[in-house]
């Protein structure tokens, strides 16, 4: 196994899981929506970089392709894994549109992510608790079952899906690269979510989380709150969908609805996750990724064959590979068990505001007496 | 009218009546949405398969494909009844053993700390992931395959139908032993339901201990029995639905069993039919499975045919999301809030509690 290929792999894996936490820890955290069809906005980053994306890589290869820009534009669909294998060649030798690209994704699963959790945040306004829970679930499972199938969204067959467009190409080495853009992200995610935790806007949030009817007398919009929480959320759950769809570590070469609307990974993880680390906690969310991607990826993904290989499961008539594929499952259920006993406020407890500085406040101090005094 | 259709969408909604069902009554008593609900019939149909398989191997029985002549038509028994019966106890015993271990093992315990509602949702989860683990190991153990291969079945891909009692009769109507099992169970478990709650005291105490435990505790009631008795019968549910998915794997929307089928695909249309039902409605919930498990059937069906576009029947499981969606926002109390006839009252929960406190 080779190392850079393994540290990449593991750093990709923590920064997606940090950033799809982190858009969890605004909507069920923070405002206590309990979002149990997280995986649908994560899914919208991988439908822009599926379709969008390889619209415009297609529309820029195509005069090299002898095709008019529109012809390419339509075979995205029509003939996908020809067409985007050439692209993919051709690609690499444009940074530019590479980068326009990239860019571009990131702004449009933004808007988009924000767009749908502004949908969604219809039922958000009118449903508490776990009939909330059930709905967005319901909801999310209703948007796969129409993307897996409708050719136009994601293509011919639900398993293979749309190929990427390999934007990265032109670095040379796409790999460490995209683990950069993602390692990116997740920095410029950590630092908003913190921002964002101590300002008086993530204030108000956990304000009305704890008691709307007090939020609401003082006059503020709950309303405005929780459709806000849905927005920003989702458009963050959908920039992890972009990073997982651009990693050629984690999504491969292509994007398929039934990965990128996987209930099991991008909806009960983050939420393990979430609990793990401490609900409303941003620190929580960031460490429990970084334990739970060290230990994911490292050991058990990796090891998992030769850990069952050590421990002789064959011996007792248990098929090893699977023995593997359980083993992962088990190690999740039993840290969220445990979690659950032993720490329920998770591993960093929700901290306090930091507002102003002690220093500040003491200066305002000075000055209302000198005030005062004159 | 398609006959096959409609035997085979029987026994799709009589499976997820029986889960909605337990959903609803687990619900009702500890508050939580079960999502490891559809995984206990999948523990219940291993352990059942199993054992029905044991039993053959013991008794040395090869299945007899050969139809007799009855008076119903050429019927084909492959096993004989003892083997059926091993199936449904088994199954049952099971899918209780496993409802149990969840609530006394895992939340109960959670609940006596003062987890809230979503820890206890989250704890479902990793009940549910703990037993995709068990049997992920158990369907791929060399001795559950060899005892299965035996009578043919393959262990990660599992299914019976071969081996369901068939009946075909003169007028060449396929009737499979399960449509039967289906509606008789469902016809079944509505009355014994309707005079448990109804008709005994236990029945007084399950609703007063539902509709406010403190003051049901007060009166000397055993609250936590009621609730042990309700995961007790939503376990049975269960392991029914499950060794319905056993021998009737393929109908409707119903796969071959594996750790992971058909549980996966089924939860969220069983969470459904507990939603239409009312939530907080037994017999809401039998009724909001049956509907869901037919409309996500015949509805694509008919547009299907109405369009001349097959493909549309692979979106059948978008309209039971639809009508989750359209019961939460516009008619939360499902089912059992828009049958509101003094009648109906009697039947449907809720509502009737409120009618008995006033008298």
């Amino acid at each position: 196994m080779n190392v850079e290929v393994l540290l990449e792999e593991i750093i990709s894996f923590i920064g997606i899981y940090y950033i799809l936490t982190a858009g969890l820890n605004v909507k069920a955290g923070m405002t206590g929506i309990p979002d149990f069809g997280h995986a649908m906005f994560f899914a919208v980053g991988g439908i822009v970089v599926g379709n969008l994306s390889a619209r415009i890589a297609a529309a820029a290869a195509a005069s090299q392709l002898h095709v008019s820009s529109w012809q390419a534009v339509k075979m995205v669909i029509s003939n996908n894994t020809e067409l985007m294998a050439r692209v993919n060649e051709i690609l690499p030798h444009m940074p530019g549109v590479s980068i326009v690209i990239i860019l571009v994704s990131v702004i449009a699963a933004l808007v988009l992510g924000g767009l749908l959790g502004w949908l969604a945040s219809y039922p958000a306004l009118r449903l508490r608790g776990d009939y909330l829970a059930i709905m967005l679930l319901a909801a999310s499972e209703g948007t796969r079952i129409f993307a897996m199938y409708y050719k136009p969204l994601m293509g011919k067959t639900p398993t293979v899906g749309l190929t990427v467009p390999n934007a990265f190409g032109f670095t040379g080495n796409a790999g460490l690269w995209s683990t950069i853009f993602i390692l990116i992200l997740a920095i410029l995610v950590y630092i908003y979510a913190e921002r964002f935790h101590h300002s008086p806007s993530g204030r108000l949030f956990r304000a009305v989380r704890d008691d709307e009817a007090s939020a609401e007398a003082i006059g503020k919009d709950i309303a405005k709150v929780r459709r806000d929480a849905m927005i920003i959320g989702s458009a963050i759950a959908a920039l992890a969908g972009v990073a997982y769809s651009f990693s050629p570590w984690i999504a491969g070469s292509s994007v398929a609805a039934i990965s990128i609307f996987d209930r099991v990974l991008w909806t009960f993880w983050p939420w393990a996750l979430m609990i793990l680390g401490g609900m409303s906690s941003n620190k929580g969310a960031a460490l429990s990724s970084v334990i739970l991607g060290a230990l994911l990826i490292g050991p058990i993904r990796i090891y998992k064959n030769d850990i069952a290989a050590a421990l002789h499961v064959e011996s007792l008539g248990i098929d090893p590979g699977n023995f593997a594929n359980a083993l992962e499952y088990i190690l999740v259920a039993a840290l969220i068990i445990i979690v659950l006993f032993v720490k329920p406020k998770g591993l960093i407890p929700e901290y306090p505001s930091r507002t102003v500085s002690k220093d500040e406040v003491k200066a305002t101090i000075d000055k209302i007496a000198r005030e005062g005094a004159a | 009218m398609d006959w096959n259709l409609f035997t085979s969408t029987t026994i799709y909604a009589s499976v997820l009546a029986l889960l909605s069902l337990g959903i609803t009554l687990i619900y009702m008593t500890t508050k939580v949405f079960n999502f490891a609900h559809p995984r206990l019939s999948l523990v219940a149909a291993y352990a059942a398969a199993t054992l029905m398989a044991y039993y053959a191997q013991s008794t040395g029985a090869q299945p007899n494909l050969t139809p007799k002549s009855s008076f119903l038509g050429s019927l084909t028994v492959p096993f004989s009844w003892e083997f059926y019966v091993i199936g449904v106890i088994v199954a049952m015993a099971f899918g209780v053993i496993a409802a149990l271990v969840e609530y006394y093992g895992i939340l109960k315990p959670l609940q006596r700390r003062g987890a809230d509602y979503l820890m206890l949702m989250i704890a479902t989860l990793a009940y549910d992931f703990l037993l995709v683990a068990t049997l992920f190991i158990y369907n791929t153990h060399v001795d559950v395959r060899k005892v299965l291969a035996r009578i043919g079945v393959l262990s990660t891909k599992m299914s019976m139908t071969s081996y369901d009692v068939t009946i075909v009769t003169s007028g060449g109507a396929f009737i499979s032993g399960s449509f039967i099992f289906s509606v008789i169970l469902i016809l079944l478990l509505g009355v014994s339901l309707y005079l448990l709650l109804f008709k005994t005291t236990l029945g007084v105490k399950m609703r007063a201990s539902v509709e406010n435990p403190p003051l049901a505790e007060v009166l000397g009631i055993n609250v936590e029995r009621v609730y042990a008795i309700s995961w007790i019968i939503s376990g049975l549910t269960a392991g029914l639905a499950g060794y319905l998915m056993l021998m009737a794997a393929g109908a409707g929307n119903l796969k071959p069993i594996s750790a992971t089928s058909p549980a996966d695909e089924i939860v969220v249309s069983a969470f459904a039919g507990s939603i239409i039902g009312g939530v907080n409605s037994i017999f809401g919930s039998i009724a909001g499975g049956l509907l869901i498990g037919y409309i996500e059937l015949y509805i694509p069906n008919w547009l299907a045919i109405w369009t001349g576009n097959a493909e549309l029947f692979k979106y059948s499981k978008v309209i039971s999301m639809l009508a989750v969606a359209i019961t939460l926002l516009f008619a939360p109390e499902g089912l059992a809030g828009l049958l509101k006839g003094e009648r109906w009252k009697k039947l449907f929960g809720r509502k009737e509690e409120e009618g008995v406190s006033e008298e």
